[in-house]
């Protein structure tokens, strides 16, 4: 057996328990010291107190902390349609097999009538002057106006250093992609040799395969927001628990959450905190919907429904290039584009 | 003594779930916060994460349920463990329970029942305290109860056996002044009489809320607005006592925050006017 003589080194040669050991605690030594890597990110803002509660919660600092800019444009989308100054409307398309497609579009009578916008929704109301899809705002070119506008969040999120820093985070990304290569490397270069010399039991070294990059994804994550970033997010998301699902505050007419929006409405309050999945079954659920089949159209980073909120998106500076290691959302130049994160579901296509 | 240099935290509310989502927009009225330790045992994540929420923007003050410290049967070392970790994580100034029984042969009853003021049951007090103790690295203060019922052949009145109390354990006070008032009033004795037989260097905190009268009883509800009785009891244990902290204590027909505030206030108002005058 000419092949099997090629794999007569160590690791070729290790029987197959032995092996499974050793790449166990490889595996084990290097996901700890990628969770240190992550832990370790940005240690100067962790050790700093925990950022306090505001007595008056701004949902669109709350989005841009927790995705990025476009989940800052997505709970501006919502106010306006909340208030009816953008709404839903349907068009018939194709010539053969119709579909509907639901449009938004601004009502210039509501904008007429003189209610004072934020800069952020009078770029939506000049966007959707035109019936255009949800998802249109996420696009590449709307992005990079729309990025000017979030100069103040962006400033917020340094000062207070809430988010990683891009070069840290790449640095860890690097390492996860080393980890990832090394560990699948030596796993595949020990299955070849235990298939050339007709092993095949090689059930549990497949599995392990398939786990090394699940691992990493999970740890990897986590890494947009510091440990005081996701401290504070944690704590918006607790106080904010009662809009969690809009449904349920729209059926039980809880009037006590006003208090928590202070000026802003409950449903802008609840996509801020939560993402669009708390708008799910509400009055606003068309622009669930939307978003939603955005999401599988143009497959942007994450799920609409989701919880934790680390997720996609953006930005202390620069383009966004979403992407972690072995995953990430590929989105080139925009970010998450098409609407891609709400609910504050994807972790880890951070931006730049 | 160590309850005098506990810090003042000043005038707060017994946390309950549904005042969560107000109680920021208030919070430079809410100084501290009284925490059910009982509802943070083996508690969801969702739970803890508000725990945690609290303890990032408020001092907290643990105020356990049914540790049963009056059970003769002795304390449920489960419940011990678990409240002991609820004091350990959150750091509080001091904890605090009830002087009750809630439990007899591994029953619970449910409710905090009155001992009987004996000699018997403060021994019971004092070795389930010194147990208790053993656990806690902060301050223990504890509670008076509404008596709906008195047993008979007492040794003691309720000063007395408050007295005994502390002569006996290094515990500070936690006087709930709604009890004192509905105590007295139910029972027929002076409260001020029986303010000034309390031992008042070892009150430290005061609970306060409103009650209401039914069938010529009065009723320890805590669902109601705090009544100018109390509001003047009140004033009466300012006047003789240095409390670190005063906790409206509201469980049913929770107003709205701007309602609360407004007794918080007065009772902020009360409290610096009593210091101004000792100082």
């Amino acid at each position: 057996m000419v092949i099997a003589q090629w794999f007569s080194d160590p690791i070729g040669s290790m029987s197959g328990p032995t092996f499974l050991i050793f790449y166990t605690i490889l595996f084990v030594v290097g996901m700890i010291a990628l969770r240190r890597r992550v832990k370790s990110l940005n240690a100067e803002a962790n050790a700093r107190p925990s950022l306090r509660m505001p007595e008056k919660l701004d949902p669109y600092k709350v989005a841009f902390l927790r995705g990025g800019d476009s989940e800052v444009l997505r709970a501006g989308m919502v106010d306006l349609v909340d208030r009816g100054v953008i709404t839903k409307t349907e068009i018939t398309q194709g010539k053969f097999v119709k579909t509907k497609l639901t449009q938004w579009v601004c009502d210039p009578e509501k904008v007429a009538r003189g209610v004072r916008f934020s800069a952020i929704q009078k770029y939506l109301i000049e966007h959707f002057e035109t019936a255009k899809d949800a998802a249109s705002v996420f696009e590449a070119e709307s992005m990079l106006k729309a990025k000017e506008l979030m100069g103040g969040y962006r400033e917020w999120v340094q000062e207070e250093q809430l988010l990683n820093d891009h070069s840290d985070r790449a640095g860890v990304r690097s390492m996860a992609w080393m980890l990832f290569l090394g560990l699948e490397g030596l796993g595949l270069y020990k299955l070849i040799a235990a298939i050339a010399t007709r092993h095949f039991n090689v059930m549990f070294l497949l599995g392990y395969m398939a786990l090394i990059p699940i691992v990493i994804l999970v740890i990897m994550s986590r890494t947009r927001l510091t440990e005081r970033g996701k401290r504070f997010l944690s704590d918006v998301q607790s106080a904010c628990r009662p809009v969690k699902i809009l449904k349920a505050v729209e059926l039980h007419r809880r009037s006590e959450v006003n208090v928590l929006a202070s000026d802003s409405t409950l449903p802008l309050l609840a996509m801020g905190v939560f993402g669009v999945a708390a708008l799910q079954g509400s009055s606003l659920d068309p622009m669930y919907r939307s978003y939603q089949k955005s999401v599988a159209n143009t497959g942007g980073c994450g799920a609409v429904s989701g919880g934790c909120g680390s997720g996609c998106g953006a930005s202390i500076s620069g383009t966004a290039s979403c992407g972690s290691a072995g995953g990430g959302c590929g989105g080139a130049g925009a970010g998450c584009g098409g609407g891609g994160c709400g609910g504050g579901g994807c972790g880890g296509c951070g931006g730049s | 003594m160590v309850f005098d240099d506990l810090t003042r935290l000043g005038v707060g509310l017994g946390f309950r779930e549904p005042m969560l989502s107000e109680l920021f927009a208030y919070r430079s009225s809410i100084d501290f916060l009284e925490i059910t330790a009982d509802h943070y045992f083996d508690a969801l994540p969702m739970k803890m994460a508000e725990l945690e929420l609290l303890q990032r923007n408020f001092p907290l003050i643990p105020h356990g349920l049914a540790m049963s410290l009056g059970s003769a049967e002795g304390l449920d070392d489960q419940y011990v463990k678990a409240y002991t970790g609820i004091v350990q994580r959150v750091k509080p100034a001091w904890c605090s329970e009830h002087i009750a029984f809630t439990r007899s042969e591994g029953i619970d009853v449910g409710h905090l029942l009155p001992l009987p003021k004996t000699d018997a049951s403060l021994r019971v007090l004092h070795n389930n305290i010194s147990k208790l103790q053993d656990h806690l690295q902060v301050p223990l203060i504890l509670e008076n109860i509404t008596e709906m019922f008195r047993y008979p052949d007492e040794k003691y009145d309720g000063a007395d056996f408050l007295c005994k109390l502390c002569e006996q354990n290094e515990v500070g006070l936690l006087l709930d002044v709604t009890n004192l008032f509905i105590n007295a009033a139910n029972q027929g004795w002076d409260p001020i009489e029986h303010l000034r037989r309390l031992p008042t260097d070892r009150i430290v905190q005061l609970h306060f809320v409103g009650g209401y009268v039914e069938d010529g009883q009065w009723v320890d509800s805590h669902s109601l607005a705090t009544n100018e009785e109390i509001w003047d009891l009140m004033q009466s244990v300012f006047q003789v006592t240095d409390v670190k902290g005063c906790i409206l204590e509201r469980d049913e027909h929770i107003p709205s925050m701007a309602e609360l505030v407004t007794e918080l206030d007065r009772a902020r108002g009360l409290l610096a006017s009593s210091q101004q005058l000792s100082s």
